[in-house]
């Protein structure tokens, strides 16, 4: 197990070069240039002369060669270093410090809630199976994967504000300062969030549950006189739990880099947020590192998930 | 599914909604505060009358007359929040207001460059020598300077206050005025002054290469709570833009270190936003809010009325709409990102006791760049490029982009103020540069002679000139609009390639790889430099706000000419020459931009929001009625 785990982390190394050399490039490729959103402002009102451009790019290094501007950030990013945000003229590792701990929080509540409503939902929906509830349910699923994060999004806060009059709190507290203002910061985001992955985990925890229930073990449970809660949660459910976990870490992954769109729309401090400004900056240390985080996240969630399968099934073995 | 299992997931669920949704639903502010000091009268200006040793400065009002044709073109007047009979002026409470981004990102005179959430700080935080009257708007008036004196055309003296204090309780003396000008005009330690440009362009140096003080320096102490300015030459222009939003004075607590730091400088930390301003930053966290709360040391006896401000980052218009319908915030844009004409109407008619707003007038310069280093659009000179630029500044229909883009309410983009009426009247302005005229009989005529112009150089409905065309995502409309318009009136076929971010078309046009651009938004290009205390800065003549390098000297020379011209008889007359010949040379086509729309709450007083935007935002009249 502990060769699997050293051989897993050993790989995240090629698969992360890999990353930062192909964002390093498309970087690069693409068109804007963070000196002009500097001395222009982002909406380009800002005046400054094609001089003073030159002399901002000469001063971030933008004007040496590519290979150059790699290998440099890449040594930096070796010695720990991950260097300073071009418009924010602060180090990144201080705003990863600020922001991964916001995302963090909204990741754990969208899971928390997906958690408590996919897969209860998908349990209830495969017991009743093609009773009506089963078709709304999903019908529900579908409408879930079919609707992108940002429309749900938008859908929540026109919804709370036209017919509740009613918004989350503004300006971002932290669940450790303040639990009740943080809970209300965060659910909406979260449900917005987990609308999509609670479409998928539901079916998969239904198919997942009417599979096994066709099973001999289940038919045998029965047979001996076993009630049905019993014969459900003990036996059916927790044999179907193993795709659904792998569903549900990839899940996970997927829901770090779905913060980019929630986090912009509810107005949410974290790394999301903290991307999508860089990116429409064009602020290419700071970009680089957080694709590198992300990258970096879903390897580990991936290592995880796959670890948990050992926990939850004992015959599984890595070595 | 048991009744019971039904009954305990509604319940569960209404818990959860009970909790997100008001549990501690903030109370709201009470406008009286036990401890507050007594509020004067109404009437009653809390400011003590100061008299200046040189009569105030009043910079010609616009007296706009509707055009024929124009619907709804904002007037360029200062209109105060209503107050009703009885309603007495009252202490406490706190504004929410949202911005887009950067308000924790902010220096006096820094490295970065232009934002919006830092225009908040004009006024509020910080303060200003001379500042323009925040209820009339033209007036200038004395801030931190209790007196000012030209001494001659390019001195002049200004007299601080007795007894300043800083937020921190320290004495804001002459010394820290003296380095915040030393800070604009030597920029120590790689600083900018990009929005400063009356100081920087006008002033005298105060030291030599060397680093040695100069003789009559650009500033200088010449007595005890005394500064000098020194112009390098007479510039009419000075006052009125010294008392401008941007030129701003902060002690020097915090930026003489970063500024002398044989490391090199930086810009200032959130938590070293020390001003003299009415108040003070008390907490700031980026990318999320910054709160303001009253300097209780404000010099001005007894104001501001309100207990704090909190900015809240909010860059989504529809997020603020629907913020301000659920009482999160209390202005729905006082810098950036303000509703629409069509958004604040259905705010009104769904909210009318809760929501009202003010037109403001987005002065400066926004259009179509024309690239004219190549063809078909240049080289100036070339007749066939030169009558194709005519074609598009007569032919562009601009009423017809206002109701498309802007609900009517668009301000006309010309290279001046259309309504400065100091330089021609309104009739004047349209017979001179008449493609601006909205009057449609007018338009329709021009159009006919473009028409005739393009089938002269052989194009037509079925043979269109057809060009490229440089658009970003957030002007898709207005593209589409002007596209189809160009298509079907002046023969012009322009493809979309692909509609960009502003940083890719900030990157293609500095390049010049464009024809023309659509809805780009050069900032104040042109502006009459002596008037309505623009963003103080000069045209930038050759550089990024003129990408295509236009260049004509017979318009550099005359605008050298006015600039150190005080009288504004003489100067109109030569500003309306350099209108004429940007007009003629149609290098940039001026068509409109967006009027602001301020929409704020009812019970918000005594707001007056500046004239043009880029103003001075000072909330320190503002105050709140318990009256809706």
């Amino acid at each position: 197990m502990r060769k699997y785990i050293i051989r897993r982390i050993l790989l995240f190394i090629p698969t992360l070069i890999g990353v930062s050399i192909a964002i390093f490039i498309i970087l690069r490729v693409i068109p804007g240039d963070i000196a002009s959103i500097i001395l222009g402002g982002p909406s380009g009102e800002g005046a400054y002369s094609l001089e003073e451009l030159e002399e901002l790019r000469e001063q971030l290094g933008l004007n040496r060669p590519i290979v150059v501007q790699y290998f440099d950030w890449a040594w930096s990013m070796l010695r720990g270093d991950l260097g300073d945000s071009y418009l924010l003229s602060r180090p990144i590792s201080d705003e990863l410090r600020r922001q991964f701990p916001v995302t963090l929080q909204l990741a754990f509540f969208t899971a928390l809630v997906v958690s408590a409503i996919a897969i209860p939902i998908g349990i209830l929906a495969a017991i009743k199976r093609d009773s009506w509830l089963d078709v709304a349910l999903r019908g529900w699923a579908i409408l879930g994967l079919a609707a992108p994060t940002f429309f749900v999004a938008i859908l929540f806060i026109l919804g709370l504000s036209l017919y509740f009059r009613w918004l989350p709190p503004v300006g971002f507290v932290n669940m450790w300062d303040d639990p009740v203002t943080s809970f209300q910061q965060l659910i909406f985001p979260a449900m917005a969030l987990g609308f999509s992955s609670n479409g998928l985990l539901l079916r998969m925890t239904r198919t997942q549950l009417l599979e096994v229930m066709g099973e001999d073990y289940v038919r045998t449970a029965r047979a001996k006189g076993l009630g049905e809660r019993i014969v459900i949660w003990r036996h059916a459910v927790r044999n179907a739990l193993l795709p659904i976990v792998t569903i549900g870490g990839f899940q996970i992954g997927g829901l770090l880099s779905g913060t980019i769109v929630i986090e912009t729309v509810f107005n949410i401090p974290g790394v999301g947020l903290g991307l999508v400004r860089g990116l429409n900056a064009r602020d290419m240390p700071l970009i680089q590192v957080y694709i590198l985080y992300f990258a970096a996240m879903a390897l580990v969630v991936n290592l995880l998930v796959d670890l948990t399968y050992a926990w939850l099934d004992p015959r599984i073995r890595y070595d | 599914m048991k009744l019971r299992h039904l009954l305990g997931l509604v319940l569960a669920l209404g818990l959860v909604f009970s909790l997100a949704c008001g549990a501690t639903e903030d109370e709201p502010d009470t406008p009286d505060t036990p401890d507050a000091p007594a509020a004067p009268a109404a009437t009653a200006t809390p400011v003590p009358e100061l008299t200046p040793t040189t009569p105030d400065i009043v910079i010609p009002t616009a007296t706009p007359t509707p055009a024929p044709g124009v619907t709804a073109v904002p007037q360029p007047t200062a209109t105060p929040t209503p107050v009703p009979e009885g309603d007495q002026p009252q202490y406490g409470g706190k504004l929410v207001a949202p911005y887009g981004s950067g308000a924790w990102r902010f220096d006096l005179n820094g490295r970065v460059g232009f934002s919006w959430g830092q225009i908040g700080k004009i006024g509020n935080v910080y303060g200003q020598l001379i500042r323009v009257d925040l209820k009339d708007r033209v007036t200038v008036e004395p801030d931190l300077a209790e007196s000012w004196s030209a001494e001659s055309a390019t001195e002049f003296k200004f007299t601080l206050r007795e007894g300043l204090v800083d937020h921190e309780g320290n004495p804001f003396t002459i010394e820290d005025a003296y380095w915040q000008m030393y800070r604009y005009i030597e920029k120590p330690n790689g600083l900018q002054a990009r929005q400063q440009g009356c100081v920087t362009t006008y002033v005298a140096p105060i030291e030599d290469e060397n680093g040695n003080v100069v003789d009559n320096p650009g500033a200088e102490i010449t007595g005890p709570n005394e500064l000098t300015v020194r112009l390098k030459a007479p510039r009419g222009a000075f006052v009125p833009c010294f008392s401008g939003a941007w030129i701003l004075f902060g002690p020097d607590t915090y930026t003489k270190p970063i500024d002398t730091d044989p490391n090199g400088g930086r810009d200032l930390r959130p938590d070293e936003q020390l001003g003299t301003g009415p108040f003070m930053v008390t907490s700031s966290t980026i990318d999320s809010n910054e709160v303001w709360e009253r300097n209780p040391n404000y010099f001005r006896e007894g104001l501001p009325y309100l207990d704090s401000v909190e900015l809240v980052q909010m860059a989504d218009r529809t997020t603020r709409i629907a913020a301000f319908r659920a009482g999160r915030i209390d202005l729905t844009g006082i810098f950036d990102n303000q509703p629409r004409r069509g958004d604040a109407d259905r705010l009104i008619a769904d909210i009318p006791e809760d929501f009202t707003f003010s037109l403001i007038t987005a002065l400066g310069w926004r259009g179509q760049t024309i690239n004219v280093t190549k063809p078909p659009f240049g080289p100036i000179g070339d007749s066939t490029a030169d009558t194709l630029r005519r074609v598009i500044q007569m032919g562009t229909n601009r009423q017809e982009i206002n109701l498309l883009s802007y609900d009517g309410v668009g301000t006309l983009a010309t290279p001046y103020f259309f309504y400065w009426d100091w330089i021609n009247t309104e009739e004047e302005w349209y017979e001179k540069l008449p493609g601006f005229n909205p009057d449609p009989m007018v338009k329709e005529e021009l159009i006919k002679e473009a028409q005739g112009l393009m089938q002269g150089l052989g194009y037509g409905p079925d043979n269109p000139l057809q060009i490229d065309i440089l658009c970003t995502t957030s002007s898709k409309t207005e593209c589409e609009g002007i596209l189809a318009h160009y298509e079907r009136d002046l023969y012009i076929k322009g493809t979309v390639e692909g509609y960009v971010d502003s940083a890719t078309r900030n990157s293609r046009r500095d390049s010049g790889d464009f024809t023309l651009e659509i809805a780009f938004s050069n900032g104040v290009a042109f502006p009459d430099p002596d008037a309505f205390n623009l963003l103080p800065f000069l045209p930038n003549y050759k550089g990024g706000n003129n990408p295509t390098g236009w260049d004509n000297p017979e318009w550099m020379s005359r605008f050298e000419q006015q600039l150190v011209l005080d009288s504004q008889a003489e100067r109109g007359p030569i500003l309306a020459e350099m209108a004429q010949i940007l007009y003629d040379d149609a290098a940039m086509i001026g068509t409109l931009r967006p009027s602001l729309v301020h929409g704020m709450r009812t019970n918000i007083r005594d707001y007056v929001p500046p004239i043009i935007h880029a103003g001075n935002y000072s909330l320190e009249n503002v105050w709140l009625s318990d009256m809706m």
